[in-house]
């Protein structure tokens, strides 16, 4: 994420702390195989799923877990997006098959993720709140962007975060998804030398 | 890469360099190279040059040009070259060449993998994981060609103290401009 956003400060409020302390230990209740770990002290924009150290890890950045346009539900769904990566069955991550791509990913936060979350911890998630609060979030310049590309390149609507909002309004999430136009694309390249 | 918001330059630098590093079987792979793996590809390329294609003057910008790995607009791709040529610390551009030279040793690695997360527990701004070791990484991950199979897998993953956006080097003003011979200065920087 060297070409993502960066938040200008990360003075994390009270309130706000006690409030991702209290997500953190519903999350490690509900899915105890994962490893989450909030670095606060990282101003990027972003989460990450990663295996570290045979670890399945998720990394929550200060600039997404302070970041002033997002709140609880919001939170809520980005970890279950990225615990999505590493426990969502379907198309792999085309540079990553390791984890789930992020159609999946997102499938399964508003899906079955959530389900698990709620009857393990009794963290309910409200993604019709998740989504508006995260379009303040893409709105204010932080909407992937491809730059010298008129049109996209892409199929995947991850790529697009209307796209993304209106799959999931549109109750796709338990629609599966058998291909990742990502994965199709990069698999077709060869030798560049 | 695993992020939730994507950001689609470090997308297309990992994907290219995931995909010319895998075990995929290349299209474009040379007849006479018994290997015809992405990976295969990059060894034969690297025994032509007498085995020196990861060892030329530490110049990971030629690299990434030459293997793919590289933003497709112009002011991403100076910021990546800026990064690759000014940026990363000595002992780290070192840990990066030394590693991928001995995966050109190493038949047994399949697969080379990339990966970055953002660390404030190291000691430079950035770091080859663990702590510039020049030894390649391994782990058992999925078979790029056949995702079911496990195989052994050299795992390069940059930790990252940088904590701000990429500089944007004026191209009049960079500290180590592109020579003008060199191929990234012109529009078709991914053939």
């Amino acid at each position: 994420m060297l070409f993502g956003g960066f938040l200008p400060d990360v003075n994390p409020a009270l309130e706000r702390l006690a409030l991702l302390d209290a997500i953190l230990i519903d999350f490690r209740t509900a899915f105890p195989d994962l490893y989450f770990e909030l670095r606060l002290d990282r101003r990027v924009i972003n989460a990450q799923a990663i295996l570290l150290n045979g670890k399945r890890c998720i990394l929550i950045y200060g600039g997404l877990a302070l970041h002033p346009m997002l709140a609880e539900n919001s939170l809520t769904f980005v970890f279950l997006h990225e615990a999505g990566h590493h426990l969502a069955v379907g198309p792999r991550l085309p540079f990553n098959l390791s984890l789930a791509c992020d159609c999946v990913a997102d499938n399964w936060a508003a899906g079955e993720g959530s389900e698990v979350l709620h009857r393990r911890s009794g963290r309910r998630l409200l993604i019709g709140t998740a989504l508006d609060e995260l379009a303040r979030l893409m709105n204010n310049g932080q909407e992937p962007e491809l730059p010298g590309h008129a049109e996209p390149i892409l199929n995947c609507r991850n790529h697009k975060w209307a796209f993304r909002k209106n799959a999931l309004e549109a109750a796709q999430p338990h629609a599966s998804i058998h291909t990742c136009e990502l994965f199709k694309r990069e698999t077709r390249h060869g030798s560049v030398y | 890469m695993g992020a939730f918001i994507n950001t689609p330059n470090d997308t297309i630098i990992i994907a290219a360099l995931n995909n010319r590093f895998s075990d995929a079987p290349d299209p474009n792979a040379v007849t006479a190279n018994p290997d015809k793996t992405m990976l295969g590809s990059v060894r034969w390329q690297d025994q032509q040059e007498g085995g020196l294609l990861f060892s030329r003057k530490l110049n990971l910008a030629r690299l990434a040009y030459r293997l793919g790995g590289v933003p497709t607009d112009p002011q991403s791709r100076r910021r990546w070259f800026f990064l690759l040529r000014r940026m990363l610390p000595h002992n780290t551009k070192v840990a990066i060449s030394a590693v991928l030279n001995a995966v050109m040793g190493d038949s047994s690695v399949k697969q080379v993998t990339f990966n970055l997360i953002h660390d404030s527990t190291i000691t430079y701004e950035f770091e080859l994981d663990p702590n510039n070791s020049n030894i390649p990484q391994t782990q058992n991950l999925p078979s790029t060609a056949n995702p079911k199979v496990n195989v052994k897998t050299c795992v390069l993953l940059l930790r990252c103290f940088y904590d701000e956006p990429l500089p944007d080097p004026n191209p009049a003003f960079e500290v180590d401009p592109p020579k003008a011979q060199n191929p990234e200065v012109g529009k078709d920087i991914i053939p």
